[in-house]
């Protein structure tokens, strides 16, 4: 049974082109209260007082609620719990939450809400990571403002240098970009009828925001239920926790359905941001391209709270050296707090931050040396027996030389010509960027759990936490499911992401869930089968070892024609057939001192190509055309890849030009622009598919690499083609034109 | 307060008593319950609540409900049905175009709109018909390859 | 299951606050109806600025007039000499009409490229004019045509040039018991050419961040007449006469065209003051001015992209 690979339509596709997929807003409670929130105005703020009386007395008010009401743990995040859902005593940002509104309508909420008077008393505030490190800065929180601090020390970087017969030092910076997923935030909350506090909404990691939840009221996991609903789009906005609280404090205490919906501008004002990350980053090569040493200085700004900032860093410093094998590494990354709005997950995790760093200075010393851009990455690819900057060695499925090869024989096949004779302001330009990605977690425990059932009736059920946020991983999972068990898909039936129904898959994030929930998936299928082996064998009264399983059939070594159905076996035992399955990937923890260790089991490569055109005189760049070679180990959905790859690519090419979200100020997609349909350049995805050993069906993940080295092809490319290099992200018209005005003024001093 | 209005919806006539201040995207969702249509922005910058006014495409979220009154109004649940459904809605689905799919419906009638006027349109007719519907999943391009399947499909 | 979709309640996430609404029949009507709400009313016609206005709290109108039924805005008509557009005509009516293309061409460009298929269709000239956003795309077509508004109220009518219309950032030279009911210009004669540049930091749905509009008439190689506007650079909507003067009666080669250019950038400084956009906005303003020229020269404006 061929499922594996194969184009099938995605599973939840039909309910979405219905219009009928349950999102957020279109959940309905019976006669649900409305909340809302109310924000704090300061950047940073000691609460003097919050008065709800006058907001109390609004016509369809039910009750305000405050810090006080929490009755459990009142901070949130997913390492360092210091994001409180509403502001005891103090804020630390604008939009900071400090009172919540539920009323019969949504008129009268905002009515209530704008009655809550909040005195505050301002503290001094601190907008840049370097002030926030400074020896007197205000502290943000009471450990001080440094999140976290991580090196990575490889070889001798002073050997390195000396070794070097050309160096390459620049600073690069990039900013604040938002998710800008397309639904915006929303969901409902009720007691169900066993009593639990059951939130539904869009979310990318039911089981953390039960744990979640459930602290926060002081109750049992067990006496919270999330439920996910249709996802409009993560990309990481959604592993923090965003409504679920909120709607759970209301239906806790007022025990009737509570919903909530936010508008996009409260979307960009009070979600995360990808990471600011100032970068400087020294390499070293010699005459014949091969590194010596890098030294990088990673600063970056996680805003007024912890969220994903130390991952981030960490995640940073693992991939600062790129796809590529450096013998002399010092990393030193570092975060810290500011009243800025808070940073968080988003796709890539501050890899696309270095990638524009390591990419950038890849192509400065291609130029120093003389060299091709491809010919100086393939010299330093990673391949097989490499160690890595963290000391890993690399043993299978290291597709990133596979990939710049065949960028390489693209770009043969199609030379541009630089200059159009119509037009002597446009210059085109191409560009490369490569990629690493460590699937997974890093460094530490990721597992993935599923079941896999089949009951008396025939009936094939698979169970899995996973949150499918539109990138199709359900399908893949059902795929996985059919080809392993040789049932076809439609009969089996996926049960996914309701923590009363499965057990925790992790976060959809990272790129790991066709990776890591994929295996458990499969394992579950492998004690499954063994479980129709053990009934088959005392239904048929044959040894266990005499069987085997195959395409859905428990068969029998001797005899040819005894062969029984799973599902048979199944209604013949009259018991459940049940497997469970773990999967958790080998890795090691980093050493803190050092980062050395093995901190995936394995990892995603890619090169893209960009070629684009810029206009000299506006600083407009249009990207014509992204070649996007990606190694996934298997592409078990193909279609499913190359949507991942497109839209990495809008994203990319969002980051590279045009994204940048300025705090504050009020956002919404007029201010806020990511790319249209009349922005994106053709994609041209070339899949490598450099096996995976230890993935299903030779698996990866693709989901961030997609992103990943659009931007920096992007910015080579823009520099290509005007001779000069930005090194601060958004590229956009002003710093494109900027950049096209200092090359004149070098080429006058001439 | 309310005001009745009277208009065709996905080709039935209904008549409502509806608050003027009331968008038409409110209408649909709140009074008619079809959710299809999706607020995304809330201020005609995503598309997300695309609907055709009169055959062409239109931001509900932009449209108080008394404009309607006497016009016809389509949306993504008139396009197709679970039994029967839509060249377009079966062409997203074979073509990947669909991720998160919460663009999908005003992305569908977008391209509906489209292809209703323009049944050959260049791929450079379908970035600008599709122009204002913001997709941040696929990066559009399944999306058109989707749209320009259909003409394929029609062409023979 | 509790939280399936069903018939129930949906929200929307911010609410406008409730008026009334009238769609008025005639214009007299229309007239008497704003006069009564002294001040209180808003007239309404695609609203796709005012539905904004109305959901951020930026007006709290009592009274909605909806004047798109009224036929004698929605119409695009020619006389001998004028071509005028109703007040309610939408930019897609405008982009698509044969006659607004034969005879001001550079005005169906500005429309052809105003936010997105959806905005086109519901927004209208008229609005885009009330609305005063310096950035509003039709408002430097207009004022190169030399438009002229007609303004009526329930006792009087006027005709405004466009460029008094608009007296400031989001503000209008508009009594509140007026209604601004259509523009109209000159036909364009067929040897003057016209030049509209856009540019955005997006291909589609996005605010200008500058633009160029120009209409031409070269004779025996000597520049006869010309008009320039250029948009999202200044406060109001206005031409820039320094530059027409000096460019008047001279033949338009490099040299004079380069001289120009900076007059052009001059102007806006002096107009605008030097705000921090200046050092980028210089040297674009200069160049989209040189190439919307080049391509009015050459009689080459098809695209109107930057």
């Amino acid at each position: 049974m061929k499922q594996v690979g194969v184009e099938i339509p995605k599973v939840d596709g039909l309910e979405k082109v219905l219009g009928q997929a349950t999102f957020g807003a279109d959940l309905s409670a019976d006669s649900p209260l409305q909340l809302r929130v109310v924000r704090s105005t300061r950047p940073h703020a000691k609460i003097v007082s919050i008065e709800t009386r006058e907001a109390g007395k609004v016509d369809g008010v039910e009750r305000v609620f405050t810090a006080k009401d929490i009755p459990g743990r009142n901070s949130i995040g997913t390492i360092t719990k210091d994001q409180p859902v509403l502001a005891p005593d103090r804020v630390r940002s604008i939009g900071d939450p400090v009172a919540l509104v539920a009323a019969r309508t949504i008129g009268a909420a905002e009515e209530a809400a704008k009655k809550i008077a909040v005195l505050y008393e301002d503290l001094p505030s601190v907008s840049h990571p370097e002030e926030a490190l400074k020896p007197h800065a205000p502290l943000i929180h009471q450990n001080g403002n440094l999140l976290i601090e991580f090196h990575i020390i490889k070889g001798d970087v002073h050997a390195g240098f000396k070794e070097a017969d050309v160096t390459v030092e620049e600073t690069y910076e990039t900013t604040w970009v938002d998710h800008a997923y397309m639904e915006p935030d929303a969901g409902i909350s009720y007691l169900d009828e066993k009593g639990r506090v059951t939130v539904v909404c869009p979310t990318q990691n039911v089981h953390y925001d039960q744990k979640e939840v459930a602290a926060f009221l002081a109750l049992p996991l067990e006496g919270v239920r999330i439920i996910q609903s249709a996802t409009g789009g993560g990309f990481g906005g959604r592993l923090d926790i965003t409504v679920q609280c909120f709607l759970a404090l209301a239906a806790f205490h007022l025990k009737r359905p509570v919903r909530i919906v936010y508008s996009r501008e409260e979307v960009f004002q009070v979600t995360s941001k990808r990471h600011p990350l100032k970068i400087r980053y020294r390499s070293g090569a010699k005459k014949d391209g091969k590194l010596t040493a890098i030294e990088v200085e990673i600063l970056g700004d996680t805003g007024a709270y912890a969220s994903y900032g130390a991952t981030v860093g960490i995640r940073s410093a693992v991939h600062a050296t790129g796809p590529y094998e450096i013998p002399n590494v010092k990393v030193r990354s570092r975060m810290a707090y500011t009243n800025n709005p808070w940073s968080g997950a988003m796709r890539g995790f501050g890899v696309p931050q270095m990638a524009f760093a390591h990419e950038s200075q890849m192509e400065l010393l291609a130029q120093a040396l003389g060299m091709d851009p491809i010919e100086i990455r393939l010299k330093n690819a990673l391949t097989a027996g490499s160690e890595t900057a963290t000391g890993q060695t690399l043993v299978a499925s290291i597709g990133i030389g596979q990939t710049l090869r065949k960028v390489k024989e693209w770009e043969d096949r199609h030379p541009i010509v630089k200059i159009d004779p119509e037009r002597p302001y446009m210059k085109k330009g191409i560009g490369i960027g490569s990629m690493w990605y460590g699937i997974g977690n890093t460094g530490v425990a990721n597992p993935s759990t599923a079941q896999m059932e089949i009951d008396p009736n025939g009936e094939v059920r698979l169970f899995s936490g996973a949150a499918d946020i539109g990138q199709g991983s359900d399908t893949v999972f059902l795929q996985i499911a059919s080809e392993s068990l040789g049932i076809p898909l439609r009969e089996i039936r996926l049960i996914r992401a309701d923590t009363a129904l499965t057990t925790d898959a992790g976060a959809t994030s990272a790129s790991r869930q066709t990776y890591i929930s994929g295996n458990a998936i499969l394992n579950a299928i492998k004690n499954i089968k063994q479980e129709a082996i053990k009934e088959a064998s005392q239904l048929l009264g044959v040894d266990e070892k005499g069987l085997f399983y195959e395409e859905g059939k428990v068969k029998s070594r001797t005899c040819l024609t005894t062969s029984l159905p799973v599902w048979e076996v199944a209604k013949r035992s009259g018991k459940i057939l049940r497997g469970e399955g773990i999967f958790d990937p080998e890795t090691t923890k980093l050493d803190p001192k050092t980062g050395q260790g093995a901190p995936y089991a394995t990892y995603a490569f890619a090169t893209h190509l960009a070629e684009v055109e810029v206009d000299t005189e506006t600083g407009k760049v249009k990207v014509i055309r992204v070649v996007a070679s990606h190694d996934v180990g298997r592409a078990i959905h193909p279609k499913n890849v190359m949507g991942q790859i497109t839209g990495g690519v809008a994203m990319g090419m969002g980051f590279a030009l045009m994204e940048e979200y300025v705090p504050g100020g009020m956002a919404s997609f007029v201010n806020y622009l990511i790319p249209t349909s009349k922005d994106i350049p053709e994609v041209i995805p070339i899949l490598v598919e450099e096996h995976e050993p230890s993935g299903p069906f030779g698996a990866k993940g693709v989901g961030e690499p997609a992103l990943i080295p659009c931007a920096p092809a992007i910015l080579n490319a823009i520099a290509d083609a005007i001779g000069e290099r930005i090194y601060q992200l958004p590229a956009n018209l002003e710093r494109v034109l900027e950049a096209v005005r200092k090359k004149k003024a070098v080429i006058s001093d001439q | 307060m309310e005001i009745t209005i009277k208009f065709t919806i996905n080709g039935k006539m209904v008549k409502v008593e509806v608050p003027p201040h009331w968008t038409l995207l409110r209408l649909l969702r709140e009074r008619l319950g079809l959710t299809g249509t999706k607020e995304g922005c809330g201020i005609g910058e995503c598309g997300a609540c695309t609907v055709l006014l009169d055959g062409m495409p239109v931001n509900a979220c932009l449209v108080l409900a008394p404009k309607v009154d006497g016009r016809s109004v389509f949306t993504v649940e008139g396009l197709g049905s679970r039994d029967a459904l839509h060249p377009l809605q079966k062409s997203y689905i074979e073509h990947g175009a669909v991720q998160c799919g919460f663009c999908t419906p005003g992305m569908l009638i977008s391209s509906k709109a489209l292809l209703d006027k323009n049944p050959h349109p260049t791929q450079d007719e379908i970035k600008e018909a599709i122009s204002g519907n913001l997709c941040r999943c696929t990066g559009y391009q399944q999306i058109i390859e989707a749209i320009e399947a259909i003409d394929k499909d029609v062409r023979g | 299951m509790k939280w399936s979709s069903n018939l129930q309640p949906q929200t929307e996430s911010i609410m406008i606050p409730s008026f009334d609404y009238k769609t008025p029949k005639t214009l007299q009507e229309a007239c008497d109806l704003l006069q009564e709400a002294h001040g209180k009313a808003k007239i309404i016609a695609g609203g796709t600025d005012l539905v904004i206005g109305l959901r951020n709290g930026d007006s709290n109108p009592s009274l909605l007039i909806d004047i798109t039924s009224l036929k004698e805005l929605r119409r695009i008509e020619e006389t001998d000499e004028t071509l005028s557009v109703g007040a309610a005509v939408t930019h897609s009516e405008i982009a698509s009409s044969p006659l607004v293309r034969q005879y001001g061409i550079v005005l169906s460009k500005a429309a052809s490229e105003i936010g997105s298929p959806q905005i086109r269709n519901l927004g209208t000239i008229g609005g885009n004019i009330v609305n005063g956003s310096p950035a509003a795309d039709t408002l430097p077509p207009l004022i190169v045509l030399d438009a002229i508004g007609k303004v009526i109220s329930r006792d009087r009518e006027r005709n405004v040039p466009v460029a008094q219309l608009v007296k400031g950032p989001y503000e209008t030279s508009l009594k509140p018991s007026e209604i601004l009911v259509g523009v109209s210009f000159k036909k364009l004669s067929q040897d003057i050419r016209s030049g509209f540049i856009r540019l955005a930091r997006r291909e589609a749905m996005a605010i200008a961040r500058m633009s160029i509009a120009l209409l031409l008439q070269v004779q025996e190689g000597k520049i006869q007449n010309i008009r320039i506007a250029p948009g999202a650079i200044l406060p109001t909507p206005q031409g820039l006469s320094d530059v027409e003067e000096f460019l008047k009666g001279k033949s338009p080669d490099e040299e004079v065209l380069r001289i120009a250019s900076r007059k052009v950038s001059e102007a806006m400084i002096r107009r605008s003051g030097i705000r921090p956009s200046a050092p980028y906005k210089a040297p674009v303003v200069e160049a989209l001015f040189l190439r919307a020229m080049r391509r009015a020269l050459e009689g080459q404006d098809e695209t109107g992209r930057s």
